[in-house]
C-alpha cells in the first residue's frame, strides 16, 4: 500500500520535473515546478516528516513560485506579452 | 549537439550517484546520532516536537546560519533590484474577487502563521514555516493591489529587533549557563505546555518574525521594482541615502 | 571571552544595520568597519589565549558532540579568523552605490568566515560555507555595474551547483557513518574507504572547490575579478578563496587522510595549475592575468593538500599565506594600470616604486629564492618526491613547466613596464596605495621571518591531528553517553 502511494507521488514529481524542462512557456514551467514541490511535500507527510512537509509546501510550492512569477513579470518585455495575448 | 552533451553528462552523473548510493545500507542507516537525540530530547530540552529540539537546541548554530543565509540573500537581492534609478511599476490592480479574497485571507493567514510559530515546540511547524505563512499574509493583498503602500519601514524594524533577539538570547545564556546559545536557562517546564522547553518558544517567535518580515519585504521590493520596459526616472537625491 | 562571540557579534551587527541606517543614514558608513575592528581585537585575544593554553574544543550550547555542534578554537581556526578580520577591514570596498547593504554583507561574511574557520561539524561547515558563498555573490555585484551583475550571476549558478554537490557528499558521509562530527569521523576512516566515502570526498572537493577556484567549476573567476572593484577582487582572491581550502584541509587532515579519493584532488590541482597558468599567459589585460594566476596558485595548494603529510600541509599553508599577502597587493598596485597589457609600455618609469614592488611580489609567486613562494614550491616538490611513488616525474615536470609559463608572462609584464613607451599621463591613483603598502610590509616580514613562520605552521599542522582532542574526549566513548556533558544541570 505504502509503496504504491510513494510510487505515485514520485512519478508525479518526475512528470512535473520533466515538464519544467519541456514546457517552452516559462510561467508554465514555474507552475510545474511548484507542482513538484507540492507532490514532494505530500511525500514528506506520507514518510512522517510533517515539519519538512510544511516547510516544503510554504517555501517550495508557495513562496518560490511567487518569486519566480514576479521575476518573470518584471523581465518579460511588454511587446512579447502583447504578442502572446493576440 | 549541446543537448546531447548535457544528456550524456546527466546519465553519467546518474550512474555515478547510483554506484555511490548502491553502497549504502538502505533502510537501516546507522543513525546513532538520530537515535540518541530521540531518546534524550525530552529530558534535555523538554520540547514535545523533537525536530524543534534539534533545530534550536542541539544544532542552534545551524539554524542561526540558515536564518542569516536568508537574510543576506534578501539583502543582496535588494541591492541588485533597487538600482540607482527608480521606475514606476505599471502593474494593474487585480479583479474584484481576487482583491476581496486577498483582504479576507489576511486575518486568517495571520492567525495561522502565529499559531504555527508559537506551537513550534509542541506540534509540527515552527519559525521558518510560520514565518513563510506570515509573509504570505502580508504579500498576498499587496500582490492583488500593487499600488497599496507597503510598510517597509516598520518591517525593517521588526526584522532587526527579531534577529537581534535571537542572537541576544544566545549571548544572554553565556552569562547564565556559560555557553553560547544554551537554550535551557529558563528550565524545561511542564512537558507539552505552551510555556515549556526553555527559551525555545522565544527563539522560534524571533525566528518566525524575522523570516516573515524578511520574505514579505523581499517580495514587496521585487514587486515594486520597475519592469524591463517600464520607464526609468531619476531618483531624487534625498531618497538615495535611505 | 568565548570564541563564539566571533560569529555572534558580526551577525548581530548585520541584523541591526538595516534598521539603524533608517534612523541615521551615516551609520551605513562607520558601523561595519567599527564592528569588524572590535571583532579583530576579540579574534586576536582568542588567538593569544590559544598560544598560552593550547587548543580548546567548545560544545555549542552545552550539547557535547556528536549530538551538538563542536567548535575548535585551535591554531588554524583562530589564525584564519584573525587574518580574515584583518583583510576585510583593510579591503573594505569603496566604490559602491549602496554602502549600508555592502556593510551588511561584509559583516555576515566576517561572522560566517570565523565560524567556518572554527567549526568541526560537517553540516555546520556547510552552513557557514553557504553563508560565505551567498555573501560573496552579493559582494561580486556590489559596484552595481552591468558586467559585474552578469559575472555575479554566473558565479551564483556555478556556486549553487557546487553547494548542491557538496551537500550531497555530506549526506553520503552521514548515511554511511551516522555522524557529522569531524573528530568522530576521524575514527571511522575504514567506513569511508569504500566507494561511498570516495565519492563523498570527490563531491565535496568539487563543491567546496568552487570557492577555492579549483579546476572544474572555476570559470567564474576571470569575469568576476575583472569587473569588480579591485579591493573586492583582492578580498576574494586573497582570503575568501582560502576559506574553501580551509574546509578541505580540515577534512583531509582529520577524516580523509590516505583516502584514494585524494588522487582526484591531486589531478584537479594539477589541471588547475596547468590551465590557470596557460590562460594567464594568453590573457590580454592585467586583471585577467592576475585572476588566472590565482587559479594556478590555488591549484598548487590543492596538489599540496592532496599529497598530505606534514610536508604537504605545511607547503599548502605557506603557498596560501604567500598568495594571501601577494595577490591583494598585486590587485591594488595594478589598479594604476587598467586595460590592455599593451598599454603598459613605459608606465613603470612613471611609478618606479609600484612597478618594482609589483615585480618583487610576482617573483615570489613564481618561486624565486629566498622569497616565501620559493619555500612553498620547494616543500611541495619535496612532498611529491617522498609521497608519490608512480608518476612523480610527470607531476614535477608539469608543475615546473607551469612555473616556466608563469615566469614568462610576469617577465613579459615587467619588460613592458620598464620598456620604452611614451611617458604616462598622471592619473589620480597613486603608484602604491596605502593598503597595498601594508600588504607589502607584511609580505617582507614573512620573507625575513620565513623560518619562524614555518615553525608556527608546523605547530598549526600538529594541532590538526586530532589525537590529543580525541583522548580528551574519550571519557565519553559511546555517543549515547555523551549526549550532554552537563546533564546534571538540566
Amino acid at each position: 500500500m505504502m509503496v504504491w502511494v510513494v510510487a505515485i507521488l514520485v512519478s508525479l514529481m518526475l512528470i512535473g520535473a520533466f515538464l519544467v524542462v519541456a514546457i517552452p512557456d516559462l510561467l508554465g514551467a514555474v507552475a510545474a515546478s511548484t507542482a513538484v514541490s507540492l507532490a514532494l511535500s505530500v511525500l514528506f507527510v506520507v514518510l512522517r516528516a510533517p515539519d519538512v512537509a510544511m516547510a516544503e509546501a510554504a517555501v517550495g510550492a508557495g513562496l518560490a513560485g511567487v518569486l519566480f512569477a514576479l521575476a518573470l513579470r518584471k523581465t518579460e518585455s511588454r511587446r512579447t506579452r502583447d504578442e502572446e495575448a493576440s | 549537439m549541446r543537448q546531447f552533451a548535457s544528456l550524456l553528462f546527466l546519465f553519467g552523473f546518474a550512474f555515478f550517484l547510483s554506484v555511490l548510493v548502491g553502497g549504502l545500507p538502505f533502510g537501516a542507516a546507522p543513525m546513532q546520532v538520530g537515535q540518541a537525540i530521540v531518546e534524550q530530547n525530552i529530558e534535555a530540552t523538554g520540547a514535545a516536537n523533537a525536530v524543534t529540539g534539534v533545530l534550536l537546541a542541539f544544532r542552534g548554530m545551524d539554524t542561526l546560519g540558515e536564518l542569516t543565509i536568508l537574510f543576506v540573500a534578501a539583502t543582496a537581492a535588494g541591492m541588485v533590484v533597487e538600482r540607482r534609478k527608480h521606475g514606476v511599476s505599471r502593474d494593474s490592480v487585480a479583479g474584484f474577487i481576487l482583491l476581496a479574497g486577498a483582504e479576507l485571507m489576511f486575518p486568517f493567514l495571520l492567525i495561522l502563521g502565529a499559531y504555527v510559530i508559537l506551537h513550534g515546540h509542541l506540534t509540527p511547524g515552527g519559525g521558518f514555516q510560520g514565518g513563510a505563512i506570515l509573509a504570505a499574509a502580508f504579500f498576498v493583498p499587496f500582490l492583488a493591489n500593487p499600488g497599496r503602500a507597503f510598510q517597509g519601514h516598520a518591517m525593517a524594524f521588526v526584522e532587526a529587533f527579531a534577529g537581534a533577539t535571537f542572537i541576544l538570547l544566545g549571548i544572554f545564556s553565556i552569562f547564565r549557563e556559560g555557553d553560547f546559545m544554551a537554550p535551557m536557562f529558563l528550565g524545561t517546564g511542564e512537558f507539552g505546555q505552551l510555556v515549556s522547553a526553555g527559551s525555545l518558544p522565544l527563539l522560534y517567535l524571533a525566528l518566525g518574525l524575522k523570516v516573515g518580515a524578511e520574505l514579505g519585504s523581499l517580495v514587496a521590493e521585487i514587486a515594486a521594482a520597475p519592469g524591463s520596459d517600464d520607464p526609468l526616472i531619476e531618483e531624487p537625491q534625498a531618497a538615495k541615502d535611505l | 571571552m568565548n570564541p563564539e562571540i566571533l560569529i555572534a557579534l558580526p551577525l548581530l551587527a548585520a541584523f541591526l544595520l538595516p534598521a539603524a541606517r533608517r534612523i541615521d543614514a551615516s551609520v551605513g558608513i562607520w558601523w561595519g568597519p567599527l564592528v569588524v575592528l572590535a571583532n579583530l581585537v576579540i579574534a586576536a585575544m582568542a588567538w593569544w589565549k590559544v598560544q598560552l593554553i593550547g587548543p580548546q574544543s567548545i560544545a555549542l550550547g552545552g550539547f557535547a558532540a556528536p549530538l551538538g555542534i563542536e567548535l575548535r578554537a585551535d591554531h588554524l581556526g583562530l589564525s584564519a579568523a584573525v587574518l580574515l578580520n584583518l583583510a576585510v577591514l583593510l579591503l573594505w570596498p569603496r566604490e559602491t552605490p549602496d554602502k549600508a547593504r555592502v556593510s551588511t554583507i561584509l559583516l555576515v561574511l566576517t561572522g560566517a568566515g570565523c565560524g567556518l574557520a572554527m567549526s568541526a561539524d560537517l553540516f555546520n561547515l556547510y552552513v557557514f560555507f553557504e553563508l560565505v558563498a551567498v555573501a560573496t555573490y552579493g559582494l561580486a555585484a556590489a559596484n552595481g555595474k552591468g558586467e559585474a551583475l552578469i559575472a555575479s550571476l554566473r558565479y551564483l549558478i556555478l556556486g549553487a551547483l557546487g553547494s548542491a554537490l557538496a551537500l550531497l557528499g555530506i549526506a553520503l558521509v552521514y548515511a554511511k557513518t551516522g555522524t557529522l562530527n569531524l573528530t568522530e569521523l576521524g575514527g571511522m576512516s575504514e567506513a569511508l574507504s569504500g566507494p561511498a566515502g570516495i565519492g563523498a570526498l570527490v563531491l565535496m572537493v568539487v563543491g567546496f572547490g568552487v570557492k577555492a577556484e579549483l579546476f572544474p567549476l572555476n570559470n567564474w573567476v576571470p569575469e568576476v575579478y575583472a569587473h569588480t572593484e579591485s579591493r573586492v577582487s583582492a578580498l576574494m582572491a586573497g582570503i575568501i578563496s582560502k576559506l574553501g581550502i580551509l574546509v578541505l584541509l580540515r577534512l583531509i587532515a582529520e577524516v580523509f587522510g590516505g583516502s584514494p579519493g585524494l588522487e582526484f584532488l591531486l589531478w584537479v590541482g594539477v589541471l588547475g595549475v596547468v590551465t590557470g597558468e596557460l590562460a594567464a599567459y594568453g590573457a590580454k589585460d592585467m586583471r585577467r592575468v592576475l585572476a588566472y594566476s590565482s587559479i594556478g596558485q590555488m591549484g598548487l595548494v590543492a596538489v599540496a593538500l592532496a599529497l598530505g603529510g606534514e610536508t604537504g600541509f605545511i607547503a599548502a599553508l605557506i603557498l596560501m599565506l604567500n598568495h594571501l599577502l601577494v595577490k591583494p597587493a598585486l590587485f591594488l598596485i595594478a589598479d594604476a594600470w587598467p586595460g590592455s597589457l599593451k598599454a603598459l609600455a613605459g608606465k613603470g618609469r612613471a611609478r618606479p616604486l609600484g612597478a618594482v614592488l609589483f615585480v618583487l611580489l610576482a617573483l615570489s609567486l613564481i618561486g624565486v629564492p629566498p622569497l616565501p613562494g620559493f619555500w612553498g614550491k620547494y616543500l611541495l616538490l619535496d612532498a611529491i618526491f617522498t609521497n608519490v611513488t608512480e608518476g612523480a616525474g610527470l607531476l614535477v615536470g608539469l608543475i615546473l613547466a607551469a612555473t616556466v609559463v608563469e615566469a614568462a608572462y610576469f617577465f613579459r609584464i615587467a619588460a613592458r613596464l620598464f620598456g620604452s613607451g611614451e611617458a604616462a599621463e598622471e592619473s589620480k591613483i597613486p603608484g602604491l596605495p596605502a593598503v597595498a603598502a601594508l600588504f607589502v610590509i607584511a609580505f617582507l616580514a614573512l620573507s625575513v621571518q620565513t623560518g619562524r613562520v614555518g615553525d608556527y605552521l608546523k605547530e598549526v599542522v600538529h594541532g590538526l591531528q586530532p589525537q590529543e582532542l580525541r583522548m580528551a574526549q574519550s571519557d565519553f566513548p559511546d555517543p549515547a553517553a555523551s549526549v550532554n556533558g552537563k546533564g546534571e544541570r538540566l
